[in-house]
């Protein structure tokens, strides 16, 4: 049996947003490549939990928006972290700048 | 092919496993060096000190046994599963690492709603944990350093110490941080423009606060302890509220010349485009960040469907109806 969504185009609505979204994001990647050639990106932050925002197409939009002549296509990662592991980055100034006073022997700079 | 990593890699050792070889080796002290070869390595024997920096072995006695001496690193046997190379030989291998306890940090992200909180020892191990329920609005600097100290206390006593037992902390916001005045130029969860947070915190906590965007510090956190510890270059975009960018230069964080940061959010994609909440026109965040989605879910949603004030439901609602229109 065929079933219909009760609102079928409100549904089809809400899809073309995302991928809209995603489309967008597939032109940012492009210039991140373009002007860094970087080896990675990584994907992150909480709107990761929209998987339209990852999907094949957007990697391949970016991928047709890039001249790569021959280079290897930049590898794409997905981290979904919460916020923790972005405070445990906060932790990396406070780690080096006592290593530099320490270690090394500086005066801790107050930057 | 994208790759989407759902657990945290949990290697040996933080920090980046190539940073002994880069363009700037030569500016950091060879004694630095050594400590921050065992650091990264999590465990190492003075021959790989020896070969790892190009040193010779008589170096890397002297400078370890000064390590040593000054409590930061310490020596280990290893365990059995050693190369086999190094088996048989009668005596275990002595290898070095860093004395955790010689220091305690404290690593924040403040951001509206949840501030987060993470206690790490020397060595970068994890010692504690804590979050903190934060009003959606913004707010004085005062406030926001009441919130912040509060933080700070919870944390010290899950670990079971005390604020005076931390050597430094850092913080990541959602804004823009001079780092050559570590004033907040512009944060979203603050009322005021410039704001030196600094000399107020020193009042209530005698370790040095060190500020900066919260995109670069997950970049930090992904080139110390994540998938970027082995690469030279490398970036991480993120989509939360805005878009945002870090982008790591030969094992260094890229932080441009005033600390505006890399705002892959506010490029432009669209001349004369979709108004942005910078006050410009046709930036990427436009498109892309929360409000855009919003913007747009406000008109395809029928009014019965959402309670306009719960942006973060109307999403997640959208998101749930594309999906099943999906499926069918």
């Amino acid at each position: 049996m065929i079933s219909f969504s009760r609102k079928p185009r409100l549904a089809t609505l809400s899809e073309t947003i995302f991928r809209r979204a995603g489309r967008f994001l597939s032109v940012g990647l492009s210039n991140v490549v373009q002007l860094f050639d970087p080896p990675l990106i990584i994907l992150s932050g909480d709107r990761m939990r929209y998987d339209y925002l990852y999907a094949d197409e957007v990697l391949a939009e970016m991928q047709k928006l890039t001249l790569s002549h021959g280079r290897q296509p930049c590898a794409i990662e997905i981290h979904p972290w919460n916020d923790l592991v972005w405070a445990r980055g906060a932790t990396v100034p406070a780690l080096s700048a006592l290593t530099d006073m320490m270690v090394g022997g500086l005066e801790v700079q107050h930057l | 092919m994208i790759n989407y990593i759902a657990d945290h890699q949990d290697a040996t050792g933080c920090g980046p496993y190539l940073e002994g070889g880069g363009k700037n080796a030569s500016a950091t002290p060879m004694r630095q060096q050594v400590f921050q070869h065992v650091r990264s390595r999590g465990k190492a024997a003075r021959a790989d000190v020896t070969h790892g920096l190009g040193i010779s072995a008589g170096s890397a006695t002297t400078l370890t046994a000064d390590l040593i001496a000054s409590g930061i690193l310490r020596e280990v046997t290893e365990p059995k599963e050693t190369p086999s190379r190094e088996l048989g030989r009668g005596r275990p291998r002595v290898a070095l690492e860093v004395v955790p306890e010689a220091a305690f940090v404290i690593g924040v992200k403040l951001s509206f709603k949840l501030h987060s909180a993470v206690l790490c020892d020397f060595a970068g191990n994890v010692i504690a944990t804590a979050t903190l329920d934060a009003i959606d609005k913004r707010r004085s600097r005062e406030e926001l350093l009441n919130e912040l100290y509060e933080l700070i206390k919870l944390i010290t006593q899950q670990a079971g110490k005390s604020v005076e037992d931390i050597g430094a902390v850092g913080v990541g916001l959602p804004g823009i941080v001079d780092q050559e005045s570590g004033m907040i130029r512009w944060c979203s969860l603050l009322q005021d423009r410039n704001v030196d947070m600094k000399s107020g915190f020193s009042k209530r906590c005698s370790a040095p606060l060190f500020l900066d965007n919260d995109t670069n510090m997950l970049t930090l956190a992904e080139l110390w302890f994540g998938v970027g510890r082995d690469k030279t270059d490398f970036a991480v975009v993120t989509i939360e509220d805005g878009v945002g960018m870090g982008l790591v230069v030969n094992n260094r964080l890229y932080r441009g010349t005033h600390g505006i940061g890399l705002e892959l959010g506010h490029t432009k994609v669209q001349l004369d485009g979709a108004l942005c909440r910078c006050g410009q026109r046709g930036c990427l965040e436009a498109y892309l960040g929360d409000y855009a989605l919003i913007r747009e879910a406000e008109t395809a949603l029928t009014h019965e469907d959402f309670d306009p004030n719960d942006r973060e439901g109307m999403l997640d609602l959208l998101f749930k109806k594309a999906k099943t229109g999906n499926a069918i």
